[in-house]
């Protein structure tokens, strides 16, 4: 928990992109968002876990699919023409995911942030840098290259998954 | 014989140019208290390469520089020795020492040779991890002033050293011996002699053939602890060692080598012949290295005799009268490598009768056609090409689907646009394969490589081959040529030592007592087919079929010829009853058989006993592009690589069985084959399961056939690879995926590992 305090502290503001997965708002560093996109058909990977969803084609690029929803059984999972895709941008990796919906970018100052409880979020707060208030809403900030890097996504091979 | 190696010349210099490049900055970019074992590895490995490199095209003073480099290399990255600035310093001063040779070696300047001599002492210093001893120090500045030879100007301090040395060595001794299988069964006996040698004192002019090996030993120790080292290895008989006076051998060719040849050759000449260790043009087998020493040596003889020699030896290079040589040195053009190239181009230009005064012109030229081709191409990383690559790819689908949406469109009142399209249709093929080309290598650059091979493996067998090469300018993939080159190597010594009879019994036979090896390549469809056949005694069925069972393979007599000689890629399978130098242990066929497949190739073997085999390699144009058939279970569409297919079938009511507990197999004309359900695989909701509404592929990997059910089969398309593991990871049964024309991801089907998968 300290690291992930020093990490809050240190950057005196950040901008983040919230999104909604069920009745939580979650905030992701706006920098890991490469762009946001409508959910189009996939192809499916033989014997992956049910929240990978499959592999789209990003210009090019084969890019996998992961839905939140499905991952942290959360809202209600279906696909029509107002879902929408994060697609993030980390570590040289490129990775859809499947979440309610995008709300807002917002600012958050040092100070407006606090330490993530031990408890309270779908989220096992490893993944956690805190929680954010911003007029009366509260914002589950998650660092999403640890989440995604981690072994529970498994969109790594094990070996590289450090977290 | 004839390949013009100087062809490679540019590919050669660019090369280590890039390496020298690479090992200069892995140097400055590594971290002495720590330092990373990768780096190492890939800094010894450049080095590595530079020697093998520079080895090959002859270039031996590159070669002696990398060879220490290398030596001190070596022991730094197996933690024998710990890395220090001193080390890396002198690593970079080598790096800068190789350019300037390099350069030199292009025609540019003057190699340094006193620069390289005082870099291989640094090193050996270094890499004997002790002082300086004048002793230790001095041979290698003699040898490289004896490669350098004329191209060095005057370098009067390196004399003092020379001199200074010779009287701290008692003896010098010329060693002959033979250099027979009962004595040094193999290369590595021979190499520990060596090196116990050199640890007592130091070895020059060094030649070793077949037959026998010569060399010069200056030493402190007496004849007797010199016999006592042979001893182990050699009958006391076979064994000449002549005492030579210390202050004739090494240090005296070198000295006058370096500047005194100009002016008095008549008198160096008599002193060298004297010395019993330079008579080296004498023994016709040793024309090799003869030749090499011609560098340092070839100018005290006669023109008249040089010439004869050179038609001796069958073209092998030319030489100069020292006049020539001499002009060659004052236009301070660099030609005082002049055998260098020479040994090289011998084999093409009708050489015995150059006359020596056309000699510094024909350089001249030579050099201005390499220069023109160092402008006229560029080298590029291949990351770049490959990301060209895949753009055009995307380019190609990209158009496809703009074609399928403009085909649904009225034509009269969009002619233009269908118009527009047809041209971009035309562009983007034409675009594509431009850039596919860009890839593209001749596989000469692999071919040639084996008469070197097949002439030094022929010797040592005591075998008389020719190889032939055909199509060698059919051009494939760069990533192809680099991994087809050690699954050819294996074919072609296979050739050469269970192919290929000795003379004796090949005259008996009746056939030419000249044995020949044929190297085809050629295009057929959209493959490469690489050919290597011989004309030996072709693969004995019954010697196969018995070693075959001794192993437990499964095999009868009824077998097919082309199931026979299947059982030779079986791993650890060799009916030689002899292991050889050269081959015969068994792990060259599997390894062979794996490569290629590796890279979806396919290997084919036909033979008749007496007359000889071919082995035929079928392999696709680029890694890139892969020929595919589409084929679709319930919504999904998957890849099959086509190479692997070999036919499609629906089958009837009696040929699905049921095997309790083991799934089903499928009749297919006498055959048995497993069934694999591709949505089970998979786990994907099919349109049919019943293996009598669907279609069978035959699918044939690794020696085992399997029958997979799939829906239906959609079409035949190149598709461009894509890898999944950029952005996740592998996925078992899956090589990677590609994107559609209707601009969809689908996934190409390893078929190796679904094979294996039926196995179990």
């Amino acid at each position: 928990m300290q690291t992930v305090q020093g990490q809050a502290v240190e950057s005196t503001s950040r901008e983040l992109l919230t999104f909604t997965l069920g009745s939580e708002e979650y905030g992701i560093d706006i920098l890991k968002v490469q762009e946001i996109r409508g959910y189009e058909a996939v192809t499916t990977i033989a014997n992956a876990p049910e929240f990978i969803k499959g592999v789209i084609n990003l210009r090019g690029i084969i890019v996998p699919i992961v839905d939140m929803r499905i991952k942290f059984k959360l809202g209600n999972v279906s696909y029509d023409d107002t879902t929408v895709v994060i697609v993030l941008n980390f570590a040289n990796r490129v990775v859809g995911m499947v979440v309610d919906g995008v709300s807002d970018v917002i600012t958050l100052k040092a100070e407006q942030i606090k330490p993530a409880p031990e408890f309270g979020a779908s989220l096992d707060t490893k993944y956690l840098l805190g929680l954010g208030t911003v007029d009366e809403r509260m914002i589950i900030l998650v660092d999403i290259e640890r989440l995604m890097t981690s072994r529970d996504m498994e969109l790594i091979e094990a070996a590289e998954a450090g977290a | 014989m004839s390949i013009d190696m100087s062809q490679f010349y540019q590919a050669f210099f660019e090369e280590t140019v890039e390496q020298l490049g690479s090992m200069e900055s892995l140097l400055l970019a590594l971290d002495l208290d720590s330092p990373d074992a990768d780096q190492l590895n890939a800094i010894f490995r450049a080095a590595h390469s530079i020697k093998g490199g520079s080895g090959t095209f002859g270039f031996s003073d590159m070669t002696e520089v990398t060879h220490i480099l290398e030596t001190l290399l070596d022991r730094i990255r197996k933690n024998e020795i710990a890395i220090t600035s001193e080390m890396v310093d002198a690593f970079l001063l080598a790096v800068d020492v190789l350019r300037e040779i390099l350069s030199a070696h292009q025609g540019g300047s003057n190699a340094d040779a006193e620069a390289s001599v005082v870099l291989c002492d640094k090193l050996e210093r270094l890499a004997k991890g002790s002082p300086r001893t004048p002793v230790k120090g001095t041979p290698p500045d003699a040898r490289h002033s004896a490669v350098h030879g004329a191209g060095v100007g005057a370098p009067t301090p390196l004399a003092g050293v020379a001199e200074g040395s010779s009287p701290l060595m008692k003896h010098a001794y010329q060693i002959k011996f033979p250099n027979t299988p009962a004595a040094f069964p193999s290369k590595k006996h021979l190499n520990n002699l060596l090196e116990n040698l050199s640890s007592i004192g130091n070895i020059s002019n060094k030649e070793i053939t077949a037959k026998t090996v010569k060399l010069s030993l200056m030493t402190d120790a007496s004849e007797e602890e010199l016999r006592e080292i042979f001893s182990f290895f050699l009958k006391p008989k076979q064994l000449s060692i002549t005492a030579l006076d210390a202050r004739l051998s090494v240090p005296t060719p070198y000295e006058e080598q370096g500047y005194g040849c100009f002016e008095e050759p008549e008198r160096i000449r008599a002193r060298i012949e004297e010395a019993q260790g330079y008579g080296l043009f004498v023994e016709p087998e040793t024309i090799r290295t003869s030749v090499e020493n011609a560098q340092g040596y070839g100018f005290f003889e006669e023109p008249e005799q040089i010439k004869a020699r050179v038609e001796d030896t069958q073209g092998y290079g030319f030489f100069v009268e020292p006049q020539a040589i001499k002009s060659a040195v004052e236009n301070a053009q660099g030609y005082g490598f002049f055998t260098e190239t020479g040994i090289m181009a011998g084999a093409t230009m009708p050489l015995p009768a150059v006359r020596q005064n056309e000699i510094p012109g024909r350089r001249a030229s030579d050099r201005a056609s390499a220069a023109t081709l160092g402008e006229s191409s560029i080298r590029v990383s291949v990351g770049k090409v490959d990301n060209m690559v895949n753009l055009v790819g995307e380019l190609v689908i990209t158009q496809a689907m703009l074609a399928e949406t403009v085909s649904k469109m009225d034509t009269a009142s969009n002619e233009n646009l269908i118009n527009g399209l047809v041209q971009l249709e035309r562009n983007t093929r034409d675009l594509q394969e431009s850039v596919m080309s860009v890839r593209m290598m001749p596989i000469s650059l692999v071919f040639s490589r084996f008469q070197r091979v097949v002439r030094d493996s022929a010797g040592k067998l005591n075998k008389k081959v020719q190889l032939k090469i055909v199509g060698e300018g059919t051009e494939l993939d760069k990533g192809l040529i680099e991994k087809v080159s050690d699954p050819l190597t294996h074919l072609v010594r296979n050739s050469l030592d269970h192919g290929i009879e000795p003379p004796e019994e090949r005259i008996a036979k009746g056939k030419n007592p000249l044995g020949t090896i044929t190297l085809r390549a050629a295009h057929q469809g959209g493959n490469i087919i690489i050919e290597v056949s011989d004309d030996g005694a072709g693969l004995n069925r019954e010697r196969i079929i018995a070693k075959a069972r001794e192993k437990g393979l499964p095999v009868s007599d009824s077998m097919s010829d082309a199931d026979v000689w299947q059982i030779i890629f079986a791993p650890g399978f060799s009916t030689a009853a002899v292991v050889t130098d050269v081959s015969g242990r068994g792990v060259g066929m599997d390894v062979v058989k794996k490569n290629i497949e590796s890279i979806g190739g396919r290997v084919e073997i036909v033979s008749q006993q007496g007359q000889g085999s071919t082995i035929t390699i079928r392999l696709p144009l680029t890694l890139a592009i892969l020929d595919g058939l589409s084929i679709a279970v319930g919504e999904q569409i998957y890849i099959l690589p086509l190479s692997f297919i070999s036919e499609s079938l629906q089958p009837g009511p009696g040929d699905i069985k049921d095997i309790s507990g083991q799934g089903q197999v499928v009749h297919v004309r006498g055959e048995y084959l497993p069934l694999m359900a591709l949505h089970r695989v998979f786990n994907v909701q099919p349109k049919f399961t019943d293996p009598m509404e669907g279609i069978l592929v035959l699918l044939e990997a690794e020696g085992k056939k399997v029958a997979l059910l799939v829906d239906e089969l959609v079409g035949q398309h190149q598709v461009v690879i894509k890898s999944l593991e950029t952005n996740y990871r592998k996925v078992a049964g899956v090589s990677g995926a590609t994107i559609m024309g209707d601009g969809r991801v689908a996934l190409i089907i390893d078929v190796g590992a679904l094979v294996k998968l039926s196995k179990q």
